[in-house]
């Protein structure tokens, strides 16, 4: 009797307790929501801003600063770079600046801002096939994130772009980039070794048949560059080239195209090509690609989408699922080289919140009936789903 | 193994239940009360504490410790540091503060400011605002006054509201707009963000003139060799007077806070439960000696003990399974009710907390099962016992049973003396834990309640005579049923008189709680006029007001002199404090009472030594003594002040820690203040001149101006506001010993069916049955509620000189309340006298041959 009522009261224990363990377990569960912006301003996200639509007069350092009434803008670094011991190591340092809205509304806070940046910064490694990539973001104010022209700086909390106070060249200053990620990390200083570059029409780039799919494109096509890179515990001093883009615009891809495929080739015969190809819904290219040959003198013509042709002779599937192409052949008949663009390592792929590959390449061809080669830098967008 | 099998047994149970049913159900009634009001307090505890834990969560994220700083807040630049310099991206700034605004009644909301960029570690729910499913965020970040509720609430805004919320930061108005919402994907979400109004963290900085100053800055610290590097590095490039804070001391402090009231809630709610254990005791003994003949019998034809015993355990497991469910569903209505009312409270005393729902909480149920059974089973094990101790041969008369009582009642009083100085012993120990004390409450009841045999007879043999010259014959033989049937009246007398003496003592305690509080704020409350921003919690200052406005207000001609004050939550190492900085002119200090120490000496120190004087709550909760020093987390960094007196405050158990003014402003960086006291010059019409300082008010502003007067009523009125769940408990206590006597009173007149028809036979009319019966309950309700009075006092005695003291650590100037001992005397005879009325009826209508026949 006595027995049976203790045999209740444990099992009721027992129940009691699981009840409360079940509670407590639930108790952990993340707070979860979606949230929902009235779009009362949906569509008119790119009224009121500035377009690319005449040719300008570019001034520097002017111009290496922000232009606020564009609505996007990079400042684009890549560049392959070896230790002495002929180590290969890639890098790609962007900062991204997007205007949300060209309202000035007046705030009396300094957090207040229509400007965010967004920064990508990548590391390839070749000997160890390793890829580093990482994001981040933050609001254009508060000293957080910024770019100034005079004495220029361009940085993303201690993302930075900064020219070296000592420079003697004031208009194309050399420029120390730092980015750092836990343990990968660059600290490069980059030095103008040949002159600007306006791309396009005296750098108003079409990018779309609508005035004003345009953009202001220049380059800094050939940039010594030495310094440190950082890899976990490892510490490398490199040296190499690096390639600057700069374009700013208020402008998408049109409704037609998807992507594009875009190469900065620096050949060690003292050239640089630059060719981005727009590829269409139906996989054709469009014809407002278009490129830019730079010889050894610094002097630079333009490539149509005509005068290049670009075969594609391998692909690669990331492990996010996209399929991008993995090799090349260039060719530009009226500067009589014949390429072939192989990546270093295959899987360069940044999967940020936008997915696309972009990596660096190794190059090498014919020119001329003599070989040449060289490395580059290829970026392929469109090719993945972005995550959400 | 047995003639009769368990079937039989069960059935017979069966048909007495349904043959007693107001015996029976007025029992279950009992238990279904005592178990509500339990289940009811516990919900709302609980519900109170989620709900502050689930805002902390949704407000706090992910975050392990905090960097936190004065009252100003901390400067942004500390933010960009730790970002730029210090490179530590596993941090977010965040801008909070309570916020009143027009939606339903006024509604306190959370308006939280953050970065989203910075959100994704912390609060991924907010950082999804970058979800291409989100929409067009340029308002969110670009457009003055943009905000995100939660959808739940944004459905139940009404369109007016939608366009332009407006809300009220301490005396300022704003107004905000709705751009978007956030959609919690379960209830829980839901809860957790019920109250906030998220906007970035530019928007919380205009709206709440915090521009170039964050609330905190949150961090995830790893909890590892590398993360206390960090920590560590961190701490090193903090300006002084900005320090850091682990995350969990917020909760934490909140719960230490209010755990004193909540567990005086659940305490009072035990009362309400053990007199319905008295019930359940009542009703099992009363049936088993309604059927000690039957018994008797059962056990003669081989029924053996352990099936007597399990029958009637069985009997009351019915009883306390079904009043439990019904209980457990009574509380769930119930506490509905009791959240609103805690929540209040803790709103006037505490901490800002809204809850919009009852979470019924699996725990609070299962808790309230486990209690409503075993206080059954607890109560029927004295009376199962007593069925199997019945001879199975004889058949007793119940008078052996009452003669072993009489015999019994010395020994029984020797226990009940024990007993209470057992209980006493248990109080009077030294420390500070709580539960024991309210654990010694219950030896000490139990005691008193076994010397209600023995005052039966005392009284009894006082009434006696009385009773015989006012109604006769009539008169004694009501007052002798009282003692010949003491089996049965002693434990209906102790259950009134336990439950009738509750609440002269909760009564008591709050009666001269309340008497202490008005006496000291008309001794506190000396200027004429008092002006403050709008609080949101009623005991302490909130808001902030313009230095330049005090001074404004002394260049009155009517003004002959202004203080004020600065009132600031602070958290030291002992937890969080109000930290309440004056600046009183010399002839003021004597408002101050001091519970130790010469004043105008401590005066001395306070005003030129930088001293600090404490509340008594504070020193009592921390063992403070005058001469002791406390050390506060200064804007200039870590400082003790000396203690040079313990003053009477009766404002808040949230300690508080006073220091002088200008001391304050030495080490703070804030002018502002959150009160201004204004001494008018005599004869000053201080209507007119609240109207003067009115008008220096801007329109867009709020500002609380009151007479010295009205401001005792308010404070009075959130006094009373408080001591509403007190009283609320109070009354259902009220209720279930009610219940308790009507049924123990009326089963044992009921039972007399036999007795009252031999009178009728021998010539009682209806209407001298009628006198009899009422009689004798009103005087069995006499004798409860003359014996409840002692009790009564010594219950309030323990809960202010102990249970008070020991949670709250006030002193109280204990009072008695004649009024309450008439109060119960009047309920005790009332419910007696309701008691007897259906017996009575009942009785008087059987003729007296139907009620002779044997059953």
């Amino acid at each position: 009797m006595k027995i049976r009522i203790l045999i209740i009261f444990i099992l009721f224990l027992l129940l009691s307790g699981s009840l409360y363990l079940l509670v407590k377990k639930n108790d952990t569960r993340e707070i979860k929501s979606t949230i929902t912006i009235a779009d009362a301003m949906a569509n008119r996200s790119s009224e009121g801003f500035e377009r690319a639509i005449e040719k300008r007069e570019f001034r520097f350092p002017h111009d290496h600063g922000p232009h606020p009434e564009f609505q996007t803008e990079w400042w684009y670094f890549t560049g392959n770079l070896e230790t002495d011991e002929a180590r290969h190591f890639g890098f790609q340092f962007t900062l991204f600046r997007n205007a949300i809205s060209a309202d000035s509304i007046r705030r009396t806070s300094i957090w207040a801002t229509s400007q965010i940046y967004m920064g990508h910064f990548a590391l390839t490694d070749v000997a160890n096939k390793k890829f580093y990539a990482f994001e981040r973001f933050s609001r254009g104010a508060a000293e957080l994130a910024g770019a100034q022209s005079l004495s220029v700086r361009i940085w993303l909390e201690d993302w930075s772009i900064q020219a070296i106070s000592s420079t003697s060249d004031e208009a194309f200053p050399a420029i120390r980039i730092r980015a750092k990620e836990n343990d990968i990390s660059i600290d490069l200083n980059v030095a103008t070794a040949k002159p600007v570059v306006l791309h396009g029409d005296n750098g108003l780039s079409r990018k779309g048949p609508e005035v004003g799919n345009a953009s202001y494109y220049y380059s800094l096509t050939r940039l010594a560059a030495e310094g440190e890179i950082q890899i976990n515990n490892d510490r490398f001093k490199v040296n190499g080239h690096a390639w600057l883009d700069r374009e700013w615009s208020t402008s998408a891809l049109g409704n037609e195209q998807v992507g594009w495929d875009w190469f900065s080739l620096q050949l060690e015969d003292g050239r640089e090509i630059m060719y981005y190809q727009i590829r269409k819904k139906n996989g054709e290219p469009d014809i407002f690609s278009s490129g830019t040959v730079v010889r050894q003198d610094g002097s630079s013509h333009h490539l149509k989408l005509s005068d290049v042709s670009l075969q594609v002779l391998n692909y690669w599937k990331s492990p996010s699922g996209a399929t991008y192409p993995a090799e090349w052949q260039l060719q530009i008949p009226q500067e009589k080289l014949i390429l072939k663009i192989t990546p270093f390592i295959p899987n360069q792929e940044l999967d940020l919140s936008i997915r696309y590959w972009e990596g660096a390449v190794k190059v090498s061809g014919i020119s001329d009936d003599k070989h040449v080669s060289g490395s580059a830098y290829v970026e392929l967008t469109g090719y993945a789903d972005s995550k959400k | 193994m047995n003639i009769l099998n368990n079937t039989l047994l069960k059935r017979s149970s069966f048909r007495y239940f349904i043959r007693h049913k107001w015996q029976i159900g007025l029992s279950i009634i009992g238990i279904v009360m005592g178990v509500a009001v339990v289940v009811s307090v516990d919900l709302a505890n609980q519900g109170a504490r989620s709900a502050f834990e689930l805002s902390l969560e949704g407000i706090a994220g992910k975050a392990t410790h905090h960097i936190v700083g004065g009252p100003a807040g901390i400067p942004d630049s500390v933010y960009r540091s730790l970002r730029i310099d210090s490179g530590f991206r596993q941090s977010a700034p965040v801008i909070e503060k309570y916020i009143s605004t027009n939606i339903n009644t006024p509604q306190t909301m959370l308006l939280l400011g953050i970065d989203p960029f910075a959100e994704r570690l912390f609060r991924p729910y907010l950082a999804n605002i970058f979800n291409r499913t989100a929409g067009n965020l340029a308002d969110f970040f670009t457009q003055p006054g943009s905000a995100l509720i939660s959808k739940p609430m944004m459905d139940r805004l009404d369109g007016s509201i939608k366009d332009s919320l407006l809300i009220r930061n301490g005396r300022i108005l704003r107004q905000v707009r709705i751009i978007g919402t956030i959609e919690p994907q379960d209830e829980r979400s839901r809860r957790a963000m019920e109250n906030l109004i998220i906007t970035d963290i530019s928007t919380a900085q205009e709206l709440l003139d915090m521009n170039g100053h964050l609330s905190r800055i949150d961090l995830i610290i790893d909890n590892n060799p590398a993360g206390a590097e960090n920590l560590e590095k961190i701490k090193s490039m903090l300006p002084s007077g900005i320090r850091i804070a682990r995350s969990e001391m917020r909760s934490r402090t909140a719960a230490q806070m209010v755990s004193a009231f909540n567990l005086n809630l659940t305490a009072l709610s035990l009362l309400a439960l053990i007199v319905g254990m008295f019930l359940i005791y009542n009703t099992m003994t009363f049936s088993v000696v309604q059927r000690r003949s039957y018994i008797g019998l059962i056990r003669s034809i081989g029924v053996t003990r352990h099936e007597i015993f399990r029958l009637i355990l069985n009997e009351a497991l019915m009883l306390g399974v079904i009043g439990t469910m019904l209980g457990i569903i009574t509380g769930i209505v119930l506490g509905k009710g009791m959240i609103r009312l805690v929540t209040q409270s803790i709103n006037d005393l505490y901490f800002v907390l809204s809850v919009n729902s009852l979470e019924i909480s699996v725990v609070s149920l299962v808790k309230g099962f486990a209690i409503g059974i075993g206080a059954t089973l607890i109560a029927a094990f004295k009376p199962a016992r007593e069925a199997t101790d019945s001879p199975p041969r004889v058949v007793l008369s119940r008078s052996i049973q009452e003669t072993d009582l009489k015999e019994k009642i010395p020994q029984l009083s020797l226990y009940g003396i024990i007993l209470t100085i057992i209980g006493i012993v248990v109080l009077w120990l030294p420390g500070y834990k709580i539960m024991v004390s309210y654990a010694g409450i219950v030896p000490l009841v139990l005691g008193l309640a076994l010397l209600t045999p023995l005052v039966i007879f005392s009284l009894v043999r006082m009434i006696n005579p009385v009773a015989g010259k006012l109604f006769g014959i009539l008169g004694r033989m009501s007052t002798r049923g009282v003692v010949t049937q003491i089996s049965r009246t002693a434990v209906a007398i102790a259950a009134l008189s336990i439950a009738v003496a509750t609440t002269i003592g909760v009564g008591t305690m709050i009666g001269s709680f309340r008497n202490t509080v008005v006496n000291w704020l008309e001794n506190i409350l000396s200027a004429d006029i008092y002006i403050a921003a709008p609080r949101l919690i009623a005991t302490q200052a909130y808001g902030d007001l313009d230095p330049s406005f005090a001074d404004r207000i002394a260049q009155l001609p009517q003004v002959q002199y202004v203080n004020y004050y600065r009132e600031n939550q602070i958290e030291t190492e002992a937890g969080k404090v109000i930290l309440f900085t004056a600046k009183i002119g010399e002839h003021r200090y004597h408002n101050f009472s001091f519970k130790s120490g010469n004043p105008k000496q401590i005066w001395q120190a306070y005003q030129t030594a930088e001293a600090a004087i404490v509340s008594e709550p504070y020193a009592y909760r921390n063992k403070i003594k005058i001469g002791d020093s406390i050390a506060l987390p200064t804007d200039k960094g870590k400082r003790k002040f000396n203690i040079a007196g313990i003053y009477y405050d009766y404002g808040t158990d949230v300690g508080l820690v006073s220091i002088a003014h200008h001391t304050y402003r030495k080490y703070w960086n804030d002018d502002k203040l959150s009160g201004i006291l204004v001494y008018a010059y005599q004869g000053t019409d201080i209507d007119r001149l609240m109207g003067s300082i009115r008008q220096m008010t801007s329109p867009d502003e709020e500002v609380i101006i009151q007479s010295n007067k009205s401001l005792l009523n308010v404070s009075i009125d959130v006094f009373d506001r408080t001591f509403l769940i007190t009283k609320v408990l109070q009354t259902l206590a009220i209720f279930v010993a009610f219940v308790g006597v009507l049924s123990a009173l009326m089963a044992i007149q009921l039972e007399r069916n036999r007795e009252f028809g031999v009178l009728r036979a021998t010539g009682l009319t209806p209407g001298q049955l009628w006198k009899l019966v009422i009689l004798q309950t009103g005087i069995m309700g006499l004798i409860s509620g003359v014996f409840a009075l002692p009790i009564g006092n010594i219950l309030a005695l323990v809960l202010i000189r102990v249970i008070n003291e020991r949670s709250f650590g006030w002193t109280i100037h204990f009072e008695f309340m004649p009024h309450l001992f008439l109060q119960a005397i009047a309920l005790a005879i009332f419910a007696a006298i309701l008691a007897g009325i259906y017996p009575a009826y009942k009785m008087a209508r059987t003729s007296p041959a139907l009620a002779l026949r044997e059953e």
